[in-house]
């Protein structure tokens, strides 16, 4: 009984992917997505892949969403209140002082979620170290309450200052506003995130107020509605932090799931290069309009603890998945100092690429990989088909500009939008100490499997994996994601054997209070992990570094074995190391509890479509050359395709370049390497 | 007015002529790749930096040089710095020995003010990469601001010659073929206040460097010498190309921009100064030469900062919003007059170096505004409203430094009102959280807060200026470099102007001490508090032309008072 649906919101589709635990095998469904109301696109997808005994049979229901991203990039949400230390009113606006961009002089921040005449100024003040300076007077917090309730405020953040060190004034607060009557939610900056930095903090308690009724009322429709359709299983979703949690618990932390949607595609790849056991990945989901990649080390994606959104920080657990406009979808151009640019404007889904036929004129990647035959024949998903006069129409102008032919501006704009998505994966790589030549490039998205050959050799990876549904790859990553409950709080100490006595006694209090919030039910086995952020004393920025413990949690190391262990991780990050002490820095607390196994499914060859051959140009022989062009399905496990071919599938199409193979391993992933490099 | 004795500094020219079949494609993929590997260094330097300076406040530069000390790249950082590293390139480089004198695996120290442009806390560390360890193709260069290396006080604003402003290393090799020198270490660690946390940003500069060195190899590998010189000449082309379009479309002629330093650091009278901008076709020549003699204070700015401070105006302004190369300076020609503020000799006194620098930013834009108005901001709060702390810490004896820039009112523009940040020559520059501060100081922020009204009023107001109000828990002493507290900033075409810096002292009985701008080494008592108040910006355009909601909204949210509207908006109020 471990049968489960993914259902992944994305911009323009909502995908399916369907595990049915009895025949062990899977199915995909695509669905336009119901921007207004997205739980009935995920609706509507269940009903039109699922029977009512599949439904009810299905264990699990893993969602990756983007409403809580949206809504802060559309600015819909809660009608926000917030009390602030007096004297600090401001913090929103005033931030760190910087610019988003350096180079532009008339550069203005967004205006601040919640505006001034919202932001209370409460006298009460706590030190650094958690001593009460200056008590919290009641009467300020009544009288915001009557400001807020004569603004018909929906929701409150309280974030004061320190109060990660001693966060009694808020929790009073909160009793106040709630002796006065209010009945909306609120949000305490030091439940939301037990860390230092106080606009980093305010602004993530305020995207949890921000957010939360939008939210809470999205994922209880969505719930109302797969249980009238006959779900019984347990309802998750995905944390920017990765694993997943309860529908509940998003409603009670709905910051946690900013992130939920890209996050799905590196927790997918995490889990399949687990079961490959071929090392470590870069993964390169290649989308209409944007490019994310994130790192695979041992199996799991770097995680980071702070995300910024639409130029805010997220003070929150979050996969290091990077994103760069470029993709399927991105705009060349030659610019004013003649260099041909591509990205990151881009054509979207509406009107989408020029050779789409819907009244797009400029000229998109995709555009210039139909011109060089990259996409076979051009029937690409969803039954639309590419029309060869209106991609190579879309380029003239450029290669006019340039002076070159349209094949020749076609290549360009490729080896751009490669070279740029190289130098994102390359950063993200070496900036983790790790060489690029000893990873494999995951290729997914709608357009990755195109360009995974020309991105692997940018980048010198040792080949490129297509998986299966490689255009739904990010739904199927949801299919194995943990369960996970996580949280931290920071207490600056020196590393010593006595302050790791002290740091198990706070972890202690934490893990309880996650077991607390790790209620999915069912018997699914429960593992502690502990990492600790340290630095060398005097530093400011820290490296998290996973420590050992026992099964509850207890940390086993003693200091001489954590010191190693930090020394040994910095030295990979910054190729030096120093002489100083070591502090730690804050406590990092995390219950996982995975998902029962499935069976993977067995692929099969089915029966053959006929397909002719298409001129093609090679960028391995740098010549137009005749490229085979079959269906993916053709070839079962253990089969070997040779390129130069093309490989079709219902949501993505493979380049297959010359001088390369594919071989279909028994996962039904492609394994694409160089000939040369299998002698 | 130019003379006889003018000096005229330009970008280095281009070397060769490009092939004219020079690819555009693999020229933006090598030029994407150089922007890669300069942030490869900021980020590096960054996570290991040891001084909040650095690491918080971000007061540094990152960039790549080619062997004729041409910029290939340089990450988001300090813009003041941008302009000034192929001088501190060059004179390390010829302090060494020259060229040959270079091996592979040296790595260079430069504080000399008269070759970095700055004050000698601006160490630049520099890495000459060789290909193969043997042709050298280009320059690693950080410079980054130490807290402190030694001189008279941790932070001056009263110097009267550079040796008493800090310690001068002049190209000194801190590492020879790849080991450390442990003797100039010692030295370096015998002239600072703060060994741990200088000898922790030595550190983080070196990785930085190395991290580049690798980077930059990788870009001239994959594509071989040859090529890569190629698309680095195209790509200073391109450069070039994008900021001479910009004046292309300026009106030719002579602008004049007024500005004015409080004093010299010294002495009390103010000292004016001008700036003429003189377009001519697509070439625009900043002329400084009508500026006073070098003073007998910190306010002179070295040569290499005053074509800085030119060229962060210029190419901010024509840039195109994209990190510049060599190739955006070609079109800037730089007019001096040695001897002058603006172009010193030593030991002429710099140590405040940066405010004139600064200033003439705000200076260039005035100049141009009276050609185009709608091209340019209103005048910000001009200035960094530096604080410098330091102390001894009561339970441990331990000798502790921080100091950082405060953000300013932004002018207000055609485009719209202006916001509070750093002031444009600190664009990428973060000011430090309260809760790190009490963290590590002993002292808490009662205040960091809009002061309501301080805008410029106009048709679009400015940002405002900000409150910061720092109390003491322990005896503290502080220098204050700040600056424009007599002249309020500039309105534009009918804009009001802002309200100016300024700095007190409020003691634990209550009363006050004399408003200070500039001062040194000036002791902040226990249980007294330094009120920090910066400046705001302009306004643009007639304050009668504010749209009535725009002026309701500003009361409502309460970024101005009612007697403020009432003296600047009275059309809004009827």
């Amino acid at each position: 009984m471990v049968s489960r649906i993914a259902v992944d919101v994305g911009g323009t589709f909502t995908d399916l992917v369907f595990y049915d635990d009895e025949s062990a095998t899977t199915r995909v469904t695509k669905v336009p997505t119901t921007p207004a109301n997205p739980e009935n696109g995920a609706l509507n997808a269940v009903s039109e892949a699922l029977s009512q005994e599949e439904v009810g049979a299905s264990e699990y229901f893993l969602h990756g969403t983007t409403v809580g991203l949206n809504s802060l990039l559309q600015r819909v949400g809660a009608k926000v209140g917030l009390l602030c230390t007096a004297g600090f009113r401001d913090i929103l606006e005033i931030r760190r002082g910087d610019r988003d961009e350096m180079y532009n002089l008339f550069w203005a921040p967004n205006p601040p979620l919640v505006p001034r005449r919202l932001r209370m100024p409460i006298l009460e003040r706590v030190r650094a170290d958690g001593v009460v300076h200056q008590p919290l007077q009641s009467e300020d917090v009544r009288a915001a309450h009557e400001v807020f309730v004569a603004e018909n405020v929906d929701t409150i953040a309280i974030a004061f200052l320190n109060s990660f060190a001693n966060p009694s004034h808020e929790i009073k607060a909160m009793n106040l506003l709630r002796e006065a009557g209010f009945e909306g939610s609120i949000s305490l900056s030091h439940q939301v995130s037990g860390e230092y930095r106080e606009y980093e903090r305010t602004t993530t308690t305020i995207i949890d107020a921000f957010v939360r009724p939008r939210m809470t009322r999205y994922l209880g429709e969505l719930g109302s509605g797969l249980k009238n359709a006959g779900f019984k299983g347990n309802l998750l979703v995905t944390r920017s932090g990765g694993g997943s949690f309860t529908f509940g618990e998003a409603s009670e932390r709905p910051f946690e799931t900013i992130m939920s949607g890209p996050v799905a595609g590196a927790e997918g790849t995490g889990e399949l290069a687990r079961l490959l056991s071929m090392g470590n990945f870069v993964a390169a989901d290649v989308g209409g309009t944007s490019f994310d990649t994130s790192l695979i080390v041992d199996g799991r994606p770097r995680l980071l603890y702070e995300g910024s959104v639409v130029g805010l920080p997220v003070q929150t657990p979050w996969v290091d998945v990077r994103s760069i406009g470029a993709g399927g979808g991105s705009i060349a151009y030659v610019d004013a100092g003649g260099l041909l640019r591509v990205g990151p404007q881009s054509a979207g889904a509406d009107p989408g690429p020029a050779a789409y036929g819907r009244g797009g004129v400029e000229p998109t990647v995709t555009d210039s990989a139909h011109v060089l035959g990259m996409l076979g024949d051009g029937q690409i998903a969803h039954g639309i088909a590419l029309d060869r006069n209106l991609s190579s129409g879309s380029l003239k102008a450029i290669a006019s500009n340039l002076g070159f032919s349209v094949e020749e501006a076609a290549r360009g704009v490729l080896k751009i939008v490669t070279a740029t998505m190289s130098n994102l994966m390359r950063e993200i790589t070496i900036e983790q100490g790790t060489d690029p030549r000893e990873l494999w490039l995951l290729a997914f998205g709608g357009a990755g499997p195109m360009l995974g050959t020309l991105l692997a050799k940018e980048l010198g990876t040792r080949g490129v994996v297509v998986p299966p549904h490689a255009g739904n790859f990010s739904a199927s990553g949801l299919l194995g994601a943990d369960l996970v409950q996580a949280a931290a709080r920071t207490r600056i100490m020196r590393l010593s054997d006595d302050n790791l006595l002290m740091a198990n006694d706070i972890l202690d209090s934490m893990f309880e209070d996650l077991e607390v919030r790790q209620n999915a039910g069912g018997a699914i086995s429960r593992s502690r992990h502990v990492g600790l952020d340290m630095r060398y004393a005097g530093q400011e920025h820290s490296l998290t570094v996973s420590i050992e413990c026992d099964a509850s949690g207890k940390i086993t190391w003693d200091a001489d074995e954590v010191r190693h262990e930090f020394t040994q991780d910095y030295e990979r990050a910054f190729s030096v190391t120093m002489e100083e002490a070591i502090e730690i820095v804050s406590m990092r607390a995390t219950v996982r509890s995975p998902l029962p196994k499935r069976e993977r499914e067995k692929v099969r060859a089915v029966s053959e479509r006929k397909h002719g051959n298409v001129r093609t140009w090679s960028f391995e022989s740098d010549d137009w050359r005749e490229f085979q062009v079959l269906d993916r399905s053709a070839a079962g496990a253990g089969a070997v395709i040779s390129g130069p071919a093309i490989i079709l599938e219902q949501t993505s199409t493979t380049y297959l370049d010359g001088g390369h193979s594919a071989l279909v391993h028994e996962t039904g992933c492609l394994v694409i390497t160089r000939e040369e490099s299998n002698a | 007015m130019p003379s006889k004795d003018v000096f005229i500094y330009r970008a280095a020219s281009q070397r060769e002529a490009p092939p004219a079949d020079t690819d555009p494609v693999t020229t933006e993929v090598v030029r994407h790749s150089l922007n890669s590997a300069a942030n490869h260094i900021k980020r590096t330097l960054v996570r290991t930096a040891f001084s909040p300076v650095i690491y918080e406040v971000l007061d540094f530069a990152s960039a790549i040089y080619d062997v004729h000390l041409r910029l290939l790249a340089q990450a988001p950082s300090l813009p003041l710095f941008m302009g000034t590293m192929n001088f501190c390139v060059e004179a390390a480089v010829k302090c060494a020995g020259g060229v040959d004198a270079l091996e592979p695996g040296d790595i260079l120290l430069h504080t000399d003010p008269y070759g970095t442009g700055s004050h000698p806390q601006d160490a630049a560390v520099i890495l000459p990469v060789f290909l193969n360890d043997e042709i050298l193709v280009g320059y690693t260069a950080i410079k980054g601001h130490w807290l402190d290396i030694g001189g008279k006080e941790p932070y001056s604003t009263d110097t009267v010659d550079v040796f008493q402003e800090g310690t001068i290393y002049p190209g000194l090799k801190i590492y020879k073929r790849g080991q450390r020198d442990e003797e100039l270490f010692r030295m370096i660690m015998s002239n600072t206040r703060v060994p741990k946390m200088v000898a922790g940003d030595i550190n983080a500069q070196v990785a930085g460097v190395l991290a580049g060195k690798r980077e930059l190899l990788r870009v001239v590998e994959r594509y071989g010498l040859e090529k890569f010189h190629e698309c680095v000449e195209a790509m200073f082309d391109h450069g070039e190309a994008i900021v001479r379009q910009y004046f292309e479309k300026i009106p030719d002629g002579r602008y004049v921009g007024q500005g004015e330093m409080d004093n010299n650091g010294v002495d009390e009278h103010r000292v004016p100064f001008e700036v003429t901008v003189e377009v001519n076709g697509s070439t625009v020549r900043v002329d400084y030469s009508n500026t006073p003699d070098a003073q007998p204070g910190p306010i002179n700015c070295p040569l290499p900062s005053t074509v800085s401070a030119s060229r962060v105006a210029i190419s901010m302004l024509a840039g195109g919003g994209e990190a510049p190369c060599e190739g955006h300076f070609r079109p800037i020609e730089v007019a001096t007059r040695p001897g002058s503020m603006f172009h010193p000799s030593s030991p002429s006194p710099c140590f405040l170096y940066g405010w004139p620098a600064l200033q003439s930013i705000e200076v260039i834009y005035n100049a141009i505004s009276k050609a185009m108005p709608e091209a340019v901001p209103a005048c910000s709060g001009g200035d960094l409203a530096a604080l410098v702390w330091w102390g001894v810490r009561e339970k441990t004896g331990e000798p502790w430094a921080d100091g950082s820039p405060h953000p300013v009112g932004a002018g207000a523009h055609i485009g719209g009102d202006g916001a509070t940040m750093m002031h444009a020559a600190e664009a990428a520059t973060r000011f430090s959280a309260t809760e790190i501060w009490e963290a590590k100081n002993p002292w808490l922020l009662e205040r960091v807060e809009f002061s309501p009204d301080s805008c410029g009023a106009g048709r679009y107001r400015s940002g405002l200026g900000v409150d910061l109000h720092f109390f003491m828990f322990e005896d503290a002493y502080v220098t204050s470099a700040i600056e424009r507290s007599f002249n309020q900033p500039w309105g534009l075409h009918g804009g009001k102007s802002g309200r100016a810096n300024s700095a007190r002292l409020r003691f634990a009985d209550g009363s006050y001490g004399e408003s200070f701008a500039k001062a040194t080494r000036l002791k902040v008592p226990k249980g007294s508090t330094l009120e920090l108040f910066t400046g705001g910006g302009g306004g643009y355009g007639p304050a009668a032309e504010r749209a009535v909601e725009a002026v309701e909204a500003d009361l409502r949210e309460g970024y101005i008072t009612e007697a403020h509207a009432r003296e600047h908006y009275p059309h809004a109020l009827e």
